[in-house]
């Protein structure tokens, strides 16, 4: 069973975490962990990993630029000034 | 009043250019007496009966409403996907299919409840509470499309749209005893459906029966330059097929699939169903898919993981819910999607995050993935012999609230039919096949890739032999 170091997890994730909910979920993501061990046991060697579903190659549109009226975008930022978006320190 | 499907709605409009909108307004009246007890609806269109009375006579629909999940993006109209972290979003712009069914006459009438984006199989997990059974208010209508699925049987839309990552309309499909639809994958456009894990999830009709669905899918499908993974496979006529014979076909029942893990009293009425094919001169055979056994875990690790990617961009600062600046954009972010996301969003974007990360990528998402690729050529070679799958759709009967919320196994267990269809792409629909302790049961059909025309066919012919039209104790 491999160990689950939570607190790094929520880290990469982003995620802040009361101390009930940080309990809650170690245990809840340990007990799925432990049903997909299974599948570690598996040789797939010589597989290919699917991605995605192959019926047909992705249809890129032509790279060309569409217009969409940002300031309908902008009307749902909650901090901002002019046509700036506020976001906190980044460093 | 007793809400009438799509079709015989459609038909009623043609005579009445004013049935739209009184349908429309009555279905609203109704919601306020009737859906305080199912909670199949986060968002009501306050102008639904303005626009049926403007889209009246236009379009194949003429102005008539249908449900649209919440997942589903709509102009104008506040779209949460069950979730607080999207709380007073509303979007500035169609879906594709919600485009589509509006230039088809269409209304929305309003946004369904669902588990928080789509992560549930009972529809428990939404913020706004849980969706109700209206065959049995004390059990789950079955998730994450568990408000289309509950207002469509309860008579509250004559037909609604819901999304399907590994059973999402098929599941409430089944326990409401309504047809509900996964198209194949790439059938109908993805833009505008909030993603969850995309390599997976489609939009499909969960209706009152097979002829509704086809009827949703004439208007929704097809080849859209916004969503590069939709179909360019020319849109077949659906309702057309519902009159193809389906005498001499072959089609095999999956061995796995009706195995020990699946009730008793579904055995009984799924086994009943199959009698019923038969007699309309199908040769039924068994047959076996190679890894099923694996399927599940394949399915829950790539569906986290995609998660974990695509709820990345919920950061509190464009859109949807935010907080207080206080502190570096870690710790911001953090609260604030701490504060935003449910407890299961939050355990599988935990897991997601653990698959893709150093060390275990190979051994849990890449192994997944190959998983994903046996059980997908597994389906596609059994298709060249069989016009058709079949199996139960769900396990077992509607549980009650709160039975699997706690334990995510057993939640996740209950998606064991399901999740096989969605990792190969095929479509897949759920029809009501019969009831046991006056709770539904449903069928689960599986067609080859742009196989739809085949499932309503058989579908259509066996809805009719068994001739169960079903109406909840709760319902108009």
């Amino acid at each position: 069973m491999p160990k689950v170091d939570v607190e790094k997890l929520r880290k990469l994730a982003v995620l802040e975490l009361t101390p009930d909910e940080k309990k809650e979920v170690e245990q809840k993501v340990k007990e799925v962990l432990g049903y997909f061990e299974k599948l570690r046991s598996l040789d797939l060697s010589g597989i290919d990993p699917m991605y995605t579903v192959e019926f047909e190659k992705p249809h890129y549109r032509d790279d060309e630029p569409l217009r969409f009226d940002s300031d309908e975008l902008l009307r749902l930022v909650h901090k901002g000034k002019d046509r700036y978006v506020k976001a906190p320190r980044m460093v | 009043m007793v809400t009438p499907g799509l079709w015989e709605a459609m038909e009623e409009a043609e005579s009445d250019s004013g049935y739209p909108q009184e349908l429309t307004y009555e279905l609203l009246e109704s919601m306020r007496r009737i859906d305080p007890g199912l909670n199949s609806f986060i968002t009501v269109n306050g102008a639904a009966v303005e626009q049926a009375r403007r889209r009246s006579g236009k379009g194949p629909l003429r102005g008539l409403p249908i449900a649209i999940k919440d997942s589903i993006t709509t102009d104008g109209i506040e779209t949460t996907c069950g979730s607080r972290i999207l709380e007073g979003y509303v979007p500035p712009y169609n879906s594709t299919a919600v485009e589509r069914l509006i230039a088809a006459g269409g209304v929305v009438l309003g946004k369904t409840n669902m588990d928080e984006f789509s992560m549930g199989s009972t529809g428990e997990n939404s913020y706004f509470g849980p969706t109700r059974n209206p065959w049995d208010l004390e059990r789950v209508p079955g998730g994450s499309s568990s408000g289309s699925a509950a207002a469509v049987s309860a008579g509250l839309a004559p037909a609604a749209l819901g999304a399907d990552t590994g059973g999402s309309v098929r599941a409430p499909a089944c326990f409401t005893a309504t047809f509900g639809l996964k198209p194949t994958y790439g059938r109908v456009s993805r833009y505008g459906l909030i993603a969850y894990a995309n390599s997976m999830e489609q939009i499909g009709p969960i209706t009152r029966d097979t002829r509704d669905a086809a009827l949703l899918m004439s208007i929704i499908a097809g080849w859209d330059p916004k969503d590069p993974t939709s179909s360019k496979e020319p849109i077949p006529d659906y309702l057309g097929a519902l009159d193809v014979d389906v005498k001499g076909w072959k089609i095999a029942i999956v061995k796995e699939m009706v195995d020990g893990g699946v009730d008793g009293d579904i055995l009984r009425s799924f086994w009943r169903a199959v009698d019923e094919a038969s007699s309309l001169g199908i040769d039924i055979e068994m047959t076996s898919v190679k890894y099923l056994g694996h399927a599940l875990a394949a399915y829950y690790i790539i569906a986290c993981s995609e998660a974990s990617s695509n709820l990345a961009r919920y950061d509190g600062l464009r859109y949807g819910m935010t907080g207080e600046y206080v502190g570096n954009w870690r710790k911001v972010f953090a609260k604030i999607r701490g504060e935003g996301f449910g407890r299961e969003v939050k355990v599988r974007i935990m897991l997601g995050t653990y698959m893709l990360s150093a060390g275990y990528y190979e051994e849990f998402y890449l192994k997944a993935l190959k998983v994903r690729r046996l059980v997908a050529e597994s389906f596609y070679r059994l298709f060249k012999k069989y016009r058709l799958l079949l199996s139960p759709t769900m396990p077992i009967l509607p549980p009650r609230l709160g039975e699997k919320l706690m334990d995510p196994l057993a939640m996740y267990m209950m998606d064991v039919e399901t999740v096989p269809a969605s990792l190969a792409g095929i479509p897949s629909a759920s029809l009501p096949a019969g009831f046991s302790k006056g709770l539904p049961i449903g069928l689960q059909i599986m067609g080859p890739p742009f196989g739809e025309p085949e499932i309503f066919a058989f579908s259509a012919r066996l809805e009719e032999k068994l001739g169960l039209n079903p109406r909840p104790p709760i319902s108009l």
